[in-house]
């Protein structure tokens, strides 16, 4: 009896610590191991951290690093920001790893196993799907493609793999009570890192800014409607643009002969059309010229868009070595700073949003898929096998097929040419080459001049980038950088022929073709993603871009900037502009159709009138205005281009729109094919969807309209935590509903998930005057324990800046350096 | 035979004051005893070094060695670990102003940060009671 009791009570005891030191998923719901979690001695207890005394005294500590050959200083301001004295190169980039991987190491790797394909290790077979997307588009082949180039010049091999022992040095010294909390709700510990991790993450950027396509829903769109409605209702160029390069400007350099065009090719179309391009990625920077600046030298702004999350997208850094002192923004996981400053030059990029992913259709020679056609013979495939380890250890394999032109990442077997044999389309994108980029960002970050600028863009692939430039020399520059085939005008537009070698990538632009131009005569050069150039330029880039409203409003507050007035302020404020240049052109024609407006229509209609056209936080009208553009628009092509979700298509633009609801009313495209005995005609469609806007505002608001129905309400920007994807279970680490104007096609664009992700002005100046401001909406510490995990959100809100730290040596007293970490050598044996 | 008279105790105001106190100094007892003061440090240095399953550790042996009863093994043990727990916690919950543990609340069903308290010290209670009864009942047997 005494035995039995006690081994009872053991086996409770014991069951009780095996039960309490694992995880367990409860239906959907995922519970950590609550017994470790919940420890105060190693659980996310000891994760919080302590809010910093005011007035306090400047903090040191000291602790050596295995690897580094000299010692390092590292001086943290207010706000977190390190700022990294190093001696050689080598300890400069060992100590960027280091310190990011202090403040980041979970996102760091979080990123990189997104990249990777490997998230089911993380989280579970629910990622299976998304890790297959990723592997099969040749994330992870790309990657290791960039690698092999980056380590080709010694002087980014130095600074990528130092980097890379950087952030060991730091988890090699991590306990797991020290592990960042989201390794302890997850269950899982921090992997060592790798060069290939930092060349991943730069892939992956390629996919969020150039992996946008569209070939496949254009192609299907061409079997239904045919060439000419094709291009008709999808026009390749805008009817109103403000080209990047302005119109005019001079072209120094003799244009290649374009290739012959490939034949038209139909295809079988595709039941399968990749996610399109989050709509409010993009950005907007400019630079105004010594004439219109104050001080007679230029100054230069950068808000990069991209989704907001917790932990920030952007980590401050300032880099210092004997032949380096540059300040500005890097992204987690890999070295140098990409968007940024020193005291000569500062520079910054949007998406070009060039055509740089093609897809061509594959013909097999059998169901065993191991042979395809091309220039008149039978090519072999070759077969890549990924494996994916769903956490708990089962392992998943996918074979994925290669093409000379990329891999086949869609079979479809739908519609198979011969029976039995899947068509495949194989992708040809510009992020599985060889890359150097990091060889760009290295030399930006020295660069002296304008010259020096070039030479560095030189090297640059890919996801490309409107470089804009200034230099204390007062010279002023924007260059469309990246590697871009050499294609035939619309080459690309649609599927191309996989068997076809015309249709192939065959050459490249020459880099110093570039559309690029330098110290124009309007004293300012921007971008938007707008178009890159006019009708005029001799190379084909893209048939579309980004719609021309962000750019057309900054070309035109720059052109009417008066000469010698231009200020850091000036720049800010155009940051923060909220004219929406979109309801400006629709409104007055959407607003002719609706000739007597329903008691239900008219607050809206009254609202709408007497509307700035200005997507101020407290306004209504932009929620009523975006609502009823919505609809609209849905309601005149989903019955043309959004019928069948298995015949993916896309819509044609607002822009395109616009003209036929001006220039023909009575388009036969207003009416609503679904209905077979009625046609619709555009008066019908603005009034009923203006009715139902009303009616949906209503309910959603659950008001009528009232100030609740207010713009910033209505949009609520959400700044959310990488885990928290529906905005439910883990909403306390994320901010929600930021009070903040602005929108999609408006200067400041900030939608309901992206916005300016850092926002940054320079002014430049001689003999070390240069001073930079900027901000982004998080903070430098990835801990949700830290004071400085969302500290600058509020001052990004209010669309103000900080004045950034730039340091001219580790000596320079400052009151706002809070801490020194001084890194220094080991003594033992390595 | 003799005659029983069965006289009525008067209840007497110090046998009532010794009952009341008889609680408090079991309670007392409890928490401030040579066994739960052994179990409390014992627990907190392991935790400092080891993962926080070795107060299990901590509360078995300090058990088997001290205690007399399984009831006051689990008592002792469950009250040394809960009380460890609960300061500790509300340490780092007070001296940071909450800024995490206000968040984790959320995530968790526990209601607000008083409850992810609780449930911490309920925990720790809850392991430690089982692992000292166990060490009490294992030592029995030899």
């Amino acid at each position: 009896m005494k035995y039995i009791k006690a081994l009872l009570t053991l086996a409770v005891a014991v069951g009780l610590c095996y039960v309490l030191n694992r995880g367990w998923a409860i239906g959907k719901a995922s519970l950590p191991a609550v017994g470790k979690f919940l420890s105060p001695f190693e659980g996310f207890w000891v994760n919080g951290e302590a809010p910093t005394p005011e007035g306090m005294t400047k903090t040191e500590t000291a602790l050596s690093i295995p690897g580094l050959q000299d010692e390092v200083t590292i001086e943290y301001d207010e706000l977190g920001v390190p700022h990294i004295f190093a001696n050689n190169n080598h300890d400069l980039y060992m100590a960027q790893g280091y310190v990011t991987a202090k403040d980041r190491l979970w996102q760091m790797e979080f990123q990189t196993h997104f990249a990777a394909g490997r998230l089911t290790e993380i989280v579970g077979a629910k990622a299976l799907e998304q890790d297959r997307y990723q592997r099969r588009m040749g994330s992870v082949f790309g990657a290791e493609h960039s690698l092999e180039g980056m380590i080709s010049d010694p002087e980014g091999k130095v600074a990528i793999e130092a980097y890379s022992d950087g952030v060991n040095a730091y988890i090699a010294n991590l306990a797991p009570k020290d592990f960042p909390v989201e390794y302890k709700l997850l269950g899982y510990a921090p992997e060592k890192w790798s060069p290939i991790k930092s060349a991943l993450f730069l892939k992956n950027m390629s996919f969020v800014l150039a992996s946008g396509t569209d070939d496949l829903r254009m192609s299907n769109i061409l079997r239904k409607y045919g060439k000419q409605t094709a291009e008709d209702l999808f026009p390749n160029y805008p009817f109103v643009e403000s080209p990047i390069i302005p119109v005019g400007a001079p072209r120094d350099f003799t244009p290649l002969a374009l290739p012959k065009s490939p034949a038209d090719f139909m295809g079988t179309g595709s039941a399968n059309a990749s996610v399109e391009r989050e709509k409010g990625i993009g950005s907007n920077n400019w630079a105004v010229g010594g004439g219109k600046s104050a001080t007679g030298l230029p100054i230069l702004a950068n808000d990069p868009h991209l989704t907001l999350s917790l932990p920030s997208i952007w980590y401050q850094v300032q880099l210092t070595s004997p032949d380096v002192n540059v300040y500005g923004s890097t992204m987690p996981g890999t070295p140098n700073v990409i968007i940024g400053f020193n005291k000569d030059i500062a520079w910054g990029v949007t998406n070009v949003g060039a055509d740089v992913v093609d897809w061509y259709e594959v013909k097999f020679k059998d169901a065993t898929k191991k042979e395809y056609w091309h220039a008149g013979q039978w090519k072999k495939i070759t077969q890549r096998i990924e494996t994916y380890t769903v956490k708990n250890g089962v392992e998943v394999k996918d074979t994925v097929l290669y093409t000379h032109h990329g891999p086949v990442v869609y079979l479809d077997n739908e519609k198979p040419y011969r029976k039995n044999i899947p068509v495949g389309h194989a992708l040809r994108w510009i992020a599985h080459d060889k890359s150097q980029e990091l060889t760009t960002f290295y030399k930006l970050n020295r660069a002296k001049n304008y010259d020096d600028y070039v030479k560095a863009l030189s090297f640059y692939t890919a996801p490309a980038q409107n470089f804009i430039f200034a230099s204390n020399q007062n010279d002023i520059a924007i260059w469309v950088n990246g590697k871009f085939p050499l294609k035939a005008r619309q080459q690309g537009k649609y599927i191309l022929d996989g068997t076809d070698p015309v249709a192939d990538w065959n050459a490249f632009i020459p880099h110093a073709h570039n559309p690029h131009v330098k110290n124009p005569t309007r004293e300012f050069v921007s971008s938007a993603n707008q178009s890159s150039t006019d009708q005029n330029y001799p190379y084909y880039i893209n048939w579309e871009f980004a719609p021309a409203e962000r750019g057309r409003r900054i070309n035109e507050r720059l052109e009417k900037m008066p000469r010698g007035k231009a200020t850091v302020d000036s720049l800010r404020m155009l940051q923060n502009d909220n004219f929406n240049f979109k309801a400006y052109d629709l409104l007055p024609t959407m607003l002719s159709f609706v000739k007597s407006p329903s008691v239900v229509q008219l607050p809206a209609v009254k609202a709408l009138e007497s509307w700035n056209r200005v997507n101020n936080p407290d306004e209504i009208a932009p929620t009523i205005f975006k609502v009823w553009s919505d609809f609209l628009y849905e309601a005149i092509w989903k019955d043309d281009f959004g019928y069948d979700e298995n015949i993916p298509m896309k819509y044609p633009t607002s822009d395109r729109t616009l003209m036929l609801m001006k220039k023909d009313p009575k388009s036969k495209w207003f009416d609503d094919v679904s209905t077979k005995d009625k046609v619709e005609t555009i008066e019908e469609l603005a009034s009923r969807t203006l009715t139902a806007a009303m009616d949906s505002l209503m309910i959603w608001r659950k008001s009528p309209m009232s100030p609740t129905w207010a713009w910033s309400e209505h949009k609520s920007t959400d700044i959310r935590h990488l885990l928290d994807l529906n905005g439910t279970a883990l909403k306390s680490l994320s901010t929600n509903d930021v009070k903040i104007g602005g929108g999609g096609s408006v200067v400041n664009a900030t939608t309901e998930r992206t916005g300016p992700s850092w926002r940054m002005v320079v002014q430049l100046g001689k003999d070390n005057s240069t001073k930079g401001y900027g901000v982004y909406p998080g903070g430098q510490s990835g801990n949700p324990g830290s004071p400085h995990y969302d500290d600058m959100i509020e001052t990004w809100r209010k669309g103000e800046l900080n004045e950034l730290l730039f340091l001219k040596s580790k000596d320079e007293a400052s009151p706002r350096v809070k801490k020194v970490l001084k890194l220094g050598v080991s003594k033992g044996a390595k | 035979m003799k005659p029983t008279i069965d006289i009525p105790k008067v209840p007497n105001l110090d046998d009532l004051q010794n009952q009341k106190n008889s609680f408090i100094t079991k309670v007392k007892e409890i928490f401030v005893s040579p066994l739960s003061a052994f179990i409390f440090c014992a627990a907190l240095i392991c935790q400092v070094f080891f993962p926080w399953w070795t107060l299990a550790i901590a509360a078995f042996v300090g058990s088997a060695i001290f205690a007399t009863s399984s009831g006051e093994a689990f008592a002792k043990s469950t009250a040394a670990v809960s009380v460890l727990w609960l300061l500790a916690a509300w340490y780092y919950h007070f001296t940071t102003g909450g800024i995490l543990s206000n968040k984790i609340a959320q995530i968790l069903p526990v209601g607000n940060a008083t409850g992810l308290i609780a449930a911490t010290t309920f925990i720790g209670g809850l392991v430690a009671g089982w692992a000292g009864m166990a060490g009490y009942l294992v030592r029995r047997l030899f």
